[in-house]
This record gives C-alpha cells, sequence and structure tokens, in this order.
C-alpha cells in the first residue's frame, strides 16, 4: 500500500516531475516573436531554468542522503534543522514503497549519479540551441530522468517496465529533435525502432517470468505482489526451463538498453545523430540506470540461476553475461579501430566500457557475500568515474562540432594550438578512459578487473586486459590529432562559460576521485 | 472442448499474425492485425479474464484499429513501393534464424516441470474489474501514475515531432 | 625525514606546476626546472646521508600520504619508501636528469614550445621518482605509466617531422603491452598475497608481499590446469611488463623510433632512467623472481638475446642517435642477462654506469647534431673533431667507457656480469655476452672514426662547438664516467654492500684473466672499428653502402633493420588487426563504413529519403543481429547448461 508518508522517499522524483512541468509551462511567459532575438531568450531561460532547478534537486538530494552531511541525533531543533531532519527521514533505508520502489542505498547513489549527469547535460545544452520549442526539449530531459530514477528503485516489473519506457520515449524524441538535420531524425527514429523491439523482447521475458512465478505459486489465491521481483525469484526457484528462458528474454532486451554486444548495433547510429549532448546524456545516466536495474534484476529475480562465469556446467546467468562481455570488449574495441568519426569512435568506447562494466556484475558468482559486495561497489565507482568521463568527452566534442563544423577526426587536428584549455580537459578525458593513472578511470578499470579475477572470470579479465592495449591505440589517435598533427585552420576556438563549467566537473571529477578514490568509496560501500 | 477451443483460436492468432507480416497491402495488414486481436480476444476469454476480453476488444480492436485505417487511408499509404531490395538474401536467413529461434525457445522454456494451473475461482477474482481498480490505486499506484507520465510525454512528443521545423 | 622523502618527487612536481600555469619565459622555465631537479638532488644525498647513519638492516623510511583506496579488502596506501636501492636510483635520476636539464637550456634555445618541454620533462623526473620510490606496484605502477605518457608526449614533442607522431604512438602501445601484462601480475599479486605493499609499513603493519614471498612456494595456478607454479606465472608476467618499458626482446621495436624525439629526451628517458624501469622492477621484486627457476631462465635467454640483437644491429646503423639507441637496447639486455642470473647488484652497477655514460653519450650526440645543424647521418659528417673539441673528448670517453676499456666506469660494470656468467657456469650467456660486448666496442670504434675522424663529407654547413652550458654537463658526465666503476670495485665492494639490505647479495669474484681478455678484445675490437673507417673514409658516400657490405652482403641489411622484426609485426600483428577490425566494421558497421558515401546522398535527401533508407537497409539488418544475438544467448544456456 501506498502511504502518505512514503511522500518524502520519493521526493527527488516529485521535485522532478514539478521541475518538468514548470520548464514545459516556461515558455509562456517568455516572448514569443520569431525573430532570432527572441527564440535566443527563450532558449537561454528554459535552459537556465533547466540547470538551476536540476542543481538544487540534485541539492536537496545529496542533503537528504546524508552523505555529506548527516544530521545529529542531538541537534538543536530549530527551523532549520526540522527541515533536514524531515529530509533525511526519507533517506535511504525502510521497505520498498508499496513493494514497487525500493528506497535503499543503491537508489539513493544511483539518483546522485542520474542527476547529476542530467544537470551536467543540462549545462552543455546551455550553449548548443535546440530548435524552436526548447522548453519541451529540456523538459523531455528531465522526464528521462525522472523515468532513470525510477528505473533505479524499480522493486517490481510494471514500475520496471514503464520506468524503461518512461526513460527511453523522451529520449527517442530527444535523438531526433532537430529534424531538420536528416541524421538526427534517422538517429531518432532507429532509436524508437529498435528501442520497441527491445522493450517487446523484455516484456516477453517478464510475462514468462510472471507465469513462472504463478505455476509456481500453485494454489496461492493472493497474486497480488507477485510482480515483484523477490516474490518471483521465491516462487521460481525450482521450476526449469520457463524460467530461464525469462531470464534470457530480460538479459536479452536490458542487453539492448545496453548496447551490449550483439545487440548494440543501434548505439553507433544514434550516438553519431543524435544532438551530442544527448549523446553523453544517452551514453552515461541511461547506461547506468540499465545496469543498476539489471542488477536488481538478475540478483533479486533470478538468485537460483546465478551459476559461474568459469564457463563450466554451472551456466546460469553470470555466464551468459560472460560471454556477452567477451563478444563486447573484443567487438567494441575493434570496430572502434577504423572509425574516422570521433563520435562514432567514442560510441564504440562505450560500448566497449560496458562490457568492463558487466565484470562487476559477475562478481555475484563468488562465494563470499563479502566479494559480492565488492563487485557492486566497484560496478558502481565504474559508473560514476565512467559517465564523469564520457559526459566530459561528449561535452568537450559538441563544442568541438559546434565551433568545428563537425565531428570527424579531421577537426580535431591542431585543436591544442587553437584552444589549450579545451585540448587538455579532453585529454584527461580521453587518458580516462584509455585507463591512465591517477586519473579515476584507471582505478576503475583495476577494481573492476580485480573483482571479475575473484569471481573466477580470470580468463575474461585478461582478454579485457589486452584489449585496454588495443583501446589505447585509438584513443592515441585522438591526441595524436589535437596535439600532433598540424593544424588546418588556426581560428580560435572559444570556451562558453555552461560548457566550461561541465567540463571542468567532469575533469576535477575524474582527478579528484582518482587520486582520493576513497572520497566516494566510502559512500559506495554503504550499499 | 477447451483444448479444441484454444488451438483453433491460436491458430487464427498466428496466421493473422503472419498474413499481417506478409500482406504488401497496408489496409490489409491493418485488416489481419484486427483478425489477431480478435483472437486474442477471444483466448483472453478462455484463459476466464472476461474484464480483458472487453477491453481487447474496444481498446485495441476498436479505438487503434480505427485509427491505423484512418493514418493509412489519408495518406494513401495503401500500397508499399516496390524498390529494388539490396538486401533480399536475408529474408531466407531471417526466415531460417526465426524458427531457430523458435525451436529453441520451445526446448528451453518446456525443459522443466510445471505444476498445475492455480485454481480458477481465484483466477476469475484476479481479474475482477473492482479488484484490479482496487490494486491500482493501492499497491500499484506508481505504476499507474508512471503510465500517466508517458502519456504526457506523447502528447509532447506529438507536439514536438508536428512542429515545421524551423533552424535559430 | 618522511617529509624530507616526500621533498624528492615533490620539487620536481612544483617545477611542473609552476612550469605549466606560472611562468612564460623560456630562461625562467629552464632555470626553475632545473634548479628543482638539482635540489631534488640535494635532498637525496642528504637522505642517502640519513640512510647511512643507520644500522644497514634497518635502511628503510616507509611514509604514507593517505590512504589511497581503502574498501573491503582492498587497500593501499598512497606510501613512498626510501631504501638503498631507491637510493641509488634516485640519485641517478636527479643527478644526471639536472645535468640534461642544464644541458636542454643551451639544446632547446629558441624553440617556440621550450615552456612546455621543461614542464613535461621536470613531470617525467617526478612520475620516475615515484616509481623508484612507490612502496606499493600500484603506485609503482602510477609511475611506470606517467613516465610512459610524457615519454609519448615528448617523443611527439617535434610534431613538425613526420615520423614523431608515428613514433610516439607506437612507443606508447608497445608500451601498454607491456604495462597490461603489469596489470594481471598486480591482479594475481593481489589475489594470493592480499596485498600490493611490498614491505609492511613501519613496525608492527602487515607485512608486504616481497616479504611473504615463501606464502606461494608450492602453489600452483589452478586446480586442473598444469603444474605452473604461481610464482612462475606472476614473475614471468612482471617479465613481460619489463620487457615493454626496458625496450628487451620482443618489444624493443619502440626505442629506435623513439629517437624521433629531442635528443636531451632520448638521453634521460630513453637511456639513462626510464627504460632501466623494467630492470629496477625485477630487482625489487627480485624474490618473485628467484622464487621461480623457470622465469629467471627465460628472463637470462631474454636479456642475452636482446643484447646480441641489439648489438649487431647498431653496428649497420648510420644515424647517430639509432647506433646509440641499439647501443642502450643492447646494454639493457646486459642488465636482464644479470638478473637473470641472480647477479642483480651487478644488473643495478650496469645501470647506473651505463645511466652516466650512455647520458653522456647522447648528449654529446646531441652536441655533435646542434653543431652540424641538425645533421643525424653519420655519413654526411667526418672530421669533426678539430671543429668541436670539447664534444670530441667527452664523446671519446663515453665510447671507451662503453666499450669496456680499464679503468672507466663500463669496464668494472660489464667485467661484473661476465665474471658472474662465467664464475656460475651461465657458459652460453657467457659466450653471448662476451661477443656482444666485442661488437660494442668495434661500431664505438666505428661511431667515433666516422664522425669525428677523416674528412667533413658533406660541406654544407659550417660546425661549431656547443655553448658552455652544454659543454659543461658533458664535462662533468665524462669525469662521472671516468670514476664511477669506483662504487664497486672488486676489492671494496661498496654498492655490493650498500645494497645488502634490499638484495642479500654477497660480493662476487674478480675474474683477473677475464678482466684482461676482456679489456684486450674491446680495445682490439675498438681499434678495427676505428681503423676499418678511417681507412676506407672515402668510399662512404651520402646515401652510399656500408664498405662491409660488400663482404657481408645482405647479412648487413639483416643487421640493419634489427632482423627485420619490426616488419614482421606490421605484416601480422597490426595488419592482422587491421583487418580483423575492417572485418568486423563491415558486419556490425556497415554504416560507418558507407557512411561517406550515403552521407551525401542522406544530407540533401532530406527526411523522407532518410526514411526510406532506413527502411531498406539497416533497420533490417540490425534487427537480423539483433535475432542472432538472442538466438546465441539462448543457444549457448541449451549448450552449456544441459
Amino acid at each position: 500500500m501506498f502511504q502518505l508518508t512514503d511522500i518524502p522517499r520519493l521526493l527527488p522524483e516529485i521535485l522532478l516531475l514539478v521541475l518538468a512541468l514548470l520548464v514545459l509551462g516556461s515558455d509562456i511567459l517568455e516572448r514569443w516573436g520569431r525573430t532570432p532575438a527572441a527564440q535566443l531568450e527563450r532558449v537561454k531561460s528554459s535552459a537556465s531554468l533547466t540547470a538551476i532547478g536540476l542543481g538544487m534537486v540534485l541539492f536537496v538530494a545529496l542533503l537528504q542522503s546524508g552523505y555529506i552531511y548527516r544530521l545529529p541525533e542531538t541537534a538543536p531543533v530549530n527551523f532549520f534543522t526540522n527541515i533536514i531532519r524531515n529530509l533525511q527521514s526519507g533517506g535511504p533505508g525502510g521497505e520498498p514503497i508499496a513493494g514497487a520502489f525500493a528506497t535503499d542505498h543503491l537508489t539513493m547513489i544511483a539518483r546522485l549519479l542520474i542527476i547529476g549527469a542530467a544537470l551536467v547535460t543540462s549545462l552543455l545544452c546551455l550553449d548548443v540551441r535546440p530548435s524552436a520549442h526548447p522548453g519541451e526539449f529540456y523538459a523531455l530531459i528531465i522526464f528521462s530522468t525522472l523515468g532513470m530514477c525510477l528505473m533505479v528503485g524499480a522493486n517490481e516489473f510494471l514500475l520496471a517496465y514503464l520506468a524503461i519506457e518512461l526513460t527511453s520515449i523522451p529520449l527517442y524524441l530527444l535523438a531526433g529533435y532537430f529534424r531538420n538535420d536528416p541524421r538526427s531524425a534517422e538517429a531518432g527514429l532507429k532509436y524508437f525502432l529498435f528501442g520497441a523491439i527491445s522493450s517487446a523482447i523484455l516484456l516477453y521475458g517478464m510475462s514468462l517470468a510472471f507465469g513462472a512465478a504463478l505455476n509456481g505459486v500453485g494454489s496461492a489465491t493472493n497474486f497480488n505482489d507477485l510482480t515483484r521481483f523477490d516474490r518471483i525469484g521465491t516462487f521460481t526457484a525450482s521450476s526449469g526451463g520457463l524460467i530461464t528462458l525469462a531470464m534470457l528474454f530480460i538479459v536479452a532486451g536490458m542487453g539492448y538498453k545496453l548496447a551490449v554486444v550483439p545487440f548494440h548495433s543501434w548505439s553507433p547510429d544514434v550516438y553519431e545523430g543524435a544532438p551530442t549532448p544527448i549523446t553523453a546524456f544517452i551514453s552515461t545516466a541511461s547506461k547506468a540506470a540499465g545496469f543498476i536495474l539489471l542488477f536488481r534484476l538478475l540478483t533479486k529475480t533470478f538468485p537460483a540461476m546465478t551459476g559461474s562465469p568459469t564457463l563450466d556446467t554451472a551456466g546460469g546467468w553470470t555466464a551468459v553475461l560472460a560471454v556477452l562481455a567477451l563478444l563486447t570488449v573484443v567487438i567494441g574495441n575493434l570496430a572502434a579501430l577504423p572509425q574516422t568519426n570521433v563520435k562514432r569512435l567514442l560510441a564504440y568506447s562505450s560500448i566497449a566500457h560496458a562490457g568492463f562494466v558487466v565484470l562487476g556484475l559477475l562478481a555475484w558468482a563468488a562465494a563470499q557475500p563479502f566479494d559480492r559486495e565488492q563487485g557492486l561497489t566497484a560496478l558502481l565507482y565504474y559508473l560514476f568515474i565512467y559517465s564523469l568521463t564520457n559526459l566530459g568527452a561528449f561535452g568537450a566534442l559538441a563544442l568541438i562540432g559546434q565551433q568545428t563544423g563537425g565531428d570527424d577526426l579531421t577537426h580535431l587536428r591542431g585543436l591544442s594550438r587553437r584552444n589549450l584549455p579545451l585540448a587538455l580537459l579532453f585529454t584527461v578525458c580521453i587518458l580516462s578512459l584509455a585507463g591512465i593513472p591517477p586519473l579515476g578511470g584507471f582505478f576503475a578499470k583495476f577494481y573492476i578487473f580485480m573483482v571479475g579475477w575473484q569471481s573466477g572470470a580470470t580468463w575474461l579479465v585478461v582478454i579485457a586486459v589486452v584489449m585496454t592495449i588495443v583501446s589505447l591505440y585509438y584513443y592515441l589517435r585522438l591526441l595524436k590529432a589535437m596535439f600532433i598533427e598540424p593544424a588546418t585552420d588556426l581560428t580560435p576556438v572559444s570556451l562558453p562559460r555552461g560548457i566550461g563549467a561541465a567540463l571542468a566537473i567532469a575533469v576535477v571529477g575524474v582527478l579528484v576521485l582518482g587520486i582520493f578514490p576513497n572520497l566516494i568509496l566510502s559512500v559506495l560501500e554503504r550499499v | 472442448m477447451e483444448l479444441i477451443l484454444f488451438l483453433i483460436t491460436a491458430l487464427i492468432a498466428i496466421v493473422g499474425a503472419v498474413a499481417m507480416l506478409v500482406s504488401r497491402n497496408a489496409v490489409h495488414s491493418a485488416l489481419f492485425l484486427l483478425l489477431n486481436f480478435a483472437a486474442i480476444a477471444v483466448l483472453f476469454l478462455l484463459l476466464q479474464a472476461p474484464f480483458l476480453f472487453t477491453i481487447q476488444l474496444t481498446v485495441y480492436a476498436g479505438a487503434i484499429m480505427v485509427l491505423f485505417l484512418f493514418v493509412v487511408m489519408l495518406l494513401g499509404a495503401e500500397k508499399v513501393e516496390d524498390t529494388p531490395d539490396r538486401i533480399a538474401w536475408q529474408q531466407p536467413l531471417a526466415l531460417l534464424l526465426g524458427l531457430a529461434l523458435l525451436v529453441v525457445s520451445v526446448v528451453v522454456g518446456l525443459g522443466g516441470a510445471t505444476n498445475p494451473p492455480p485454481e480458477s475461482e481465484a483466477l476469475i477474482q484476479f481479474s475482477d474489474p473492482r479488484t484490479l481498480g482496487a490494486l491500482l490505486f493501492t499497491d500499484y499506484l506508481l505504476p499507474f501514475e508512471v503510465t500517466g507520465f508517458i502519456l504526457l510525454i506523447a502528447v509532447i512528443g506529438v507536439v514536438v515531432l508536428n512542429q515545421r521545423g524551423r533552424k535559430i | 625525514m618522511e617529509l624530507l622523502i616526500w621533498l624528492i618527487p615533490l620539487l620536481p612536481f612544483i617545477g611542473f606546476l609552476l612550469n605549466v600555469f606560472v611562468i612564460r619565459r623560456e630562461r625562467t622555465a629552464g632555470l626553475v626546472a632545473s634548479g628543482m631537479v638539482a635540489a631534488a638532488f640535494v635532498v637525496t644525498l642528504i637522505a642517502v646521508g640519513v640512510l647511512a647513519s643507520m644500522p644497514p638492516e634497518e635502511r628503510r623510511i616507509v611514509s604514507t600520504a593517505w590512504e589511497w583506496i581503502n574498501t573491503g579488502s582492498f587497500q593501499v596506501p598512497f606510501a613512498i619508501m626510501f631504501d638503498p636501492l631507491t637510493a641509488v636510483m634516485a640519485l641517478l635520476i636527479t643527478g644526471v636528469g639536472a645535468l640534461i636539464h642544464v644541458y636542454s637550456i643551451g639544446y632547446m634555445h629558441g624553440d617556440p614550445r621550450v615552456v612546455r618541454y621543461f614542464a613535461y620533462l621536470n613531470l617525467f623526473v617526478t612520475m620516475m621518482l615515484f616509481l623508484v620510490m612507490a612502496n606499493n606496484l600500484l603506485l609503482l605502477f602510477l609511475g611506470w605509466e606517467g613516465v610512459g605518457l610524457c615519454s609519448f608526449l615528448l617523443i611527439g614533442f617535434w610534431f613538425e617531422r613526420k615520423t614523431a607522431g608515428e613514433a610516439a604512438v607506437k612507443a606508447f602501445v608497445v608500451n601498454r603491452i607491456g604495462d597490461a601484462a603489469f596489470i594481471l601480475a598486480m591482479l594475481a599479486i593481489f589475489t594470493y598475497f592480499g596485498t600490493l605493499n611490498f614491505y609492511s609499513e613501519g613496525e608492527g603493519g602487515a607485512l608486504g608481499f616481497l616479504e611473504r614471498v615463501g606464502d606461494i612456494a608450492g602453489l600452483r595456478v589452478g586446480p586442473n590446469w598444469q603444474p605452473i607454479f604461481v610464482s612462475t606465472a606472476i614473475s614471468f608476467l612482471l617479465l613481460i611488463g619489463a620487457t615493454g618499458k626496458s625496450a628487451q626482446f620482443p618489444l624493443f621495436v619502440w626505442l629506435p623510433d623513439a629517437m624521433a624525439g629531442p635528443t636531451p629526451v632520448s638521453a634521460l628517458i630513453h637511456a639513462a632512467t626510464m627504460v632501466t624501469g623494467g630492470v629496477y622492477l625485477m630487482a625489487r621484486t627480485e624474490p618473485l623472481f628467484v622464487a621461480s627457476f623457470t622465469t629467471q631462465g627465460w628472463v637470462t635467454w631474454i636479456g642475452a638475446l636482446t643484447a646480441l640483437m641489439a648489438g649487431t644491429a647498431a653496428m649497420a646503423q648510420w644515424d647517430i642517435k639509432r647506433v646509440l639507441a641499439y647501443s642502450t637496447v643492447s646494454q639493457l639486455g646486459f642488465m636482464v642477462a644479470a638478473c637473470g642470473m641472480g647477479a642483480y647488484v651487478a644488473a643495478i652497477f650496469h645501470l647506473l654506469t651505463h645511466g652516466i655514460f650512455k647520458a653522456l653519450l647522447f648528449l654529446a650526440a646531441g652536441s655533435v647534431i646542434h653543431g652540424t645543424h641538425d645533421t643525424q647521418d653519420m655519413r654526411r659528417m667526418g672530421g669533426l673533431k678539430d671543429a668541436m673539441p670539447v664534444t670530441f673528448r667527452t664523446y671519446l670517453i663515453g665510447a671507451l667507457a662503453l666499450a669496456g676499456i680499464f679503468p672507466l666506469a663500463g669496464f668494472w660494470s660489464k667485467d661484473e656480469i661476465l665474471a658472474h656468467a662465467v664464475g656460475h657456469g651461465h657458459t652460453p650467456i657467457f659466450i653471448i655476452l662476451f661477443i656482444t660486448s666485442l661488437f660494442t666496442a668495434f661500431y664505438m670504434g666505428r661511431q667515433v672514426a666516422l664522425i669525428f675522424f677523416g674528412t667533413q663529407r658533406d660541406p654544407s654547413y659550417h660546425p661549431h662547438e656547443s655553448p658552455q652550458v652544454m659543454t659543461v654537463p658533458l664535462i662533468v658526465l665524462a669525469v662521472g664516467a671516468i670514476i664511477g666503476g669506483a662504487i664497486n670495485l672488486p676489492v671494496l665492494h661498496w654498492l655490493t654492500d650498500w645494497l645488502e639490505p634490499v638484495l642479500h647479495e654477497q660480493a662476487g669474484e674478480f675474474n683477473l684473466w677475464l678482466a684482461l681478455i676482456a679489456t684486450i678484445g674491446a680495445v682490439g675490437m675498438g681499434y678495427l672499428g676505428w681503423w676499418i673507417y678511417t681507412t676506407n673514409a672515402a668510399k662512404i658516400k651520402i646515401g652510399g653502402k656500408d664498405p662491409i657490405y660488400r663482404y657481408s652482403g645482405d647479412i648487413w641489411e639483416g643487421m640493419a633493420e634489427a632482423w627485420y622484426l619490426d616488419r614482421l609485426y606490421q605484416r601480422t600483428v597490426v595488419a592482422g588487426f587491421e583487418r580483423l577490425s575492417d572485418f568486423l566494421a563491415r558486419v556490425f558497421d556497415p554504416q560507418g563504413v558507407d557512411g561517406l558515401v550515403m552521407g551525401v546522398g542522406r544530407f540533401f535527401g532530406g527526411l523522407a529519403n532518410s526514411l526510406r533508407a532506413v527502411q531498406t537497409g539497416y533497420v533490417r539488418t540490425y534487427a537480423l543481429v539483433f535475432t542472432v544475438g538472442v538466438l546465441l544467448v539462448i543457444g549457448f544456456m541449451l549448450w552449456i547448461a544441459r
């Protein structure tokens, strides 16, 4: 049952909804001219409203989480402490709301990640102009964020599925938002078509799982909570084929959302065609949300089918994921080699990174509960670092694309002489993606390799480590273009404030979390 | 008796689906889809879910199909253009793969033991509109609200997609 | 004291920060950069003094700045240490580093990006110091990658030269192969020891893995596998890591190309310090290597083979720097072979003396290049000894030291390695190394003859001596190359005693006969090299063949190409990857490949056209791939679980 007292626990989501509606309606109060000046004004106001609003939501969520400041029990009672106390009473902990929405540390941390990513994305959008209806553009970003927040907390099938749709539909629209640009339109359409296919597959898997659970319930009369992950896990522990099939379809359906090979084919096209800030958003927040939902789905719904990634006869979903991770890491990295478009190259790089993240899921096969927790920590750490880095990289690329007129490798040439700070910021992101210490990317990789190794997937770790050599090669091509190759055009590239701020957040985050990873690991460990 | 009815309905549903895919005339496709919807509605009835049966008929077979037909006829897109197909070789391959998928799924899916289904009395109770309504507003309140947001987004999407493309 | 040892890496780092954010003028950049490294040298000296005042078995200072990673069982402190082995490495890095910084002021004068150059150089010194001072493998790896990155930046520093960019990428990627093995080694060490620390942190702390090698004695990798011992697996992975950084067979191909960077960079990074990182790593993790006979055998043979291959390659080069580059590879082979034979002190000894005289040779070569207006082809030189007297004399000293002529530094260290090979029954290794040392003398004689003797073959430039800021470091290094051997003279063996707490090694026997034969051989071969190329000086033409080519034929060609190893990689590994990735792109990414052709049409065709493209093409292909994927997943399950 949904209680009124549950509302504070859903506060970030509610605030997001309010913000989305506000942004949607904010257009009304603006000048409705068709002149470029009027349109620009509308863009600016919507964008700043979004950025400020998301910043406030993030602040409230941070305060609520209590990770940075936790109100002591003995604090004096006054107006401010009451506000904080009430907020933090809705913080992590307690039973899932109405059995549908878990409000544990995992949800809280993932919310912070997602809202943070949305904030950075909105900063990136400050200087990239959407078409004549800016309100809708930004509102869709917030709606999608809301969907992701629901996704990471989803504790039952209906909400999980609806949250995925709530996330995806705005993203389809956003990817195809620039209708004058055929690439963008095509990206939107493709994203939608494949999203529909994968949703169908996912839904099919879910219905099979539900059916298997119904079968396991036997003569019990109450089916009401049978869509919850853990209930299905309880009732299907002993049943064989049907639930296996359900698991496979769910993995395949989620595999699409995460762009895991061989379900990845849409992503390079969509990443290339979508407006670059949206690409950044799709490749980070939506992927992170997908991984967390997949984690919940697999560990709660299919605990009896964990199996082992060592590829012996145990099978299970870790074995399936191990094979997918292998394909993803190898094909993602190799297919990135011949790319000449930087966005496409980074798209393949994100595919490859998804393969690394899967290693964190494999840790669930470890014998010690201790190692499993390590796996989740490593996974979250990786997602954080990866999101920061990719937001930075795509953000820099958005600016470069806007100012040099394209995002091919040739447009990067001699960037260090056109705008050195921008080139340096981009470089830090690239090096972090390549996993060079002391940047966060290195520790994330190392940690997740370690976790994978402990889980028994040694063979996979070895291949993944070898593939990092290949990845370095194509990352270096970017660096080479920026620093070593001569520029074709020496007009300086300016660095506007919004994108500058976003890049600075990303780079500082990557640096600080690399040198002091404990800052975030101590929080992640609470999961 | 029930089994025979089921087999006939299922056959109709499958034939309808396949015919919809194969048909090269959009109107025909839509009509075959209608057939498929109707058959599925009957299946719901067989499963003792009369409420779902009504919903299936009114919403899918009724409202949505009419919309489809409207759009198809308004756009005059009854005929699919015959453009040279560069990847025609994929068709048999796709058929083969689809069949393989079917076979493998059946093999895996039927691999486990199955319990007898729950009592029909409980199932009828489960699909009762009153129970469903109560559930939607209590246990499933959150998903129910989310559907509302999705509808809102759909509306926004329609607006966005129909704007005359203008660049600033 | 702890503060003191932190100062050593921090001083160059401050120099780096200043050069990046504050300094804009060339002159200040050079002064600050050199000053910081020199200050670090002074601090190191003080630290060594403090260390010497402690009782030998307690000579280790460990200092933790903060808990770097602390989650669950995975704990890595950001900790550095200072012990005798680190001390000698730090002295080499800061000492030679400071001289090279000073030299760079003259060499890089007038370059438009000189501030950035000094920033990179300071960053390099910082990273190198972290490499040798780290108390855990992870921090060592930070330095390890950091020096690789600086090397990448500095090799590509003169991007106007076409080869620079390619060489920089090649160096980084080849190094990365070693790094991958290094990462795996770290994972394995963590799995079996539960820590990455070398030694315990102070009194009562948990023991480091080097102190607990006994734990894995007899452990095997995997339950049902072939009996590979854990120590073998770990040390072998570390060996691969070392072959990447220390340019050993089969990964030495990057070092000769790395000569595209400025010459002081070659002296600092690709001769004296970074490339010795692998040798340092092996010396540091010596207990792991000693625990595995198998790996030790591999180490020895890789070292010896590299020494011979690179030694022969050095004989047939025309580029003044490539001779030195192959020579460096060859000498590193000596060190690695010494490690393999268990003569770690000899390896470190050779590392130190080689660091001095090879830096000298590179800097002197830089002086030659500077004085001949960027000429690097030795066929265009000749007769420079009168125009550049200081450079000539210092170069000669360096060459004699490298050739191993009594009583210069190289003689003592090389002799110690050879004596160990003879004394411990490694006869085949001894023969290979001895032949290599004869080759060494030969190619140095050849080089000196080609550069300084005879007449100038290319009259298009006027050679001149370099300014004092460059010659003074040369003289200092030359003095070091003469007296450097004193640190481990046969009877005194100071270095052996100094390193005893770390490497636990007894001083080797001095073999007088061997020393005599080696010296006579070196003198003879050196003279032979000099004689051939002075008497045949007239036959050497710009762009022509070597005089010996007439007699040896294609073997000479093979030597010049370093036995075609590079080309082999190009044709097999690189080409293979390119084809594979092309193939994958074609299968999985049709749009990416056809994008260029399709793009134009789509751009003008507008939405309707793009819709049609979507309908007729890719979407269906992707759906097919998707189905294949689902089928694969399910089929895999069927295959594995049932």
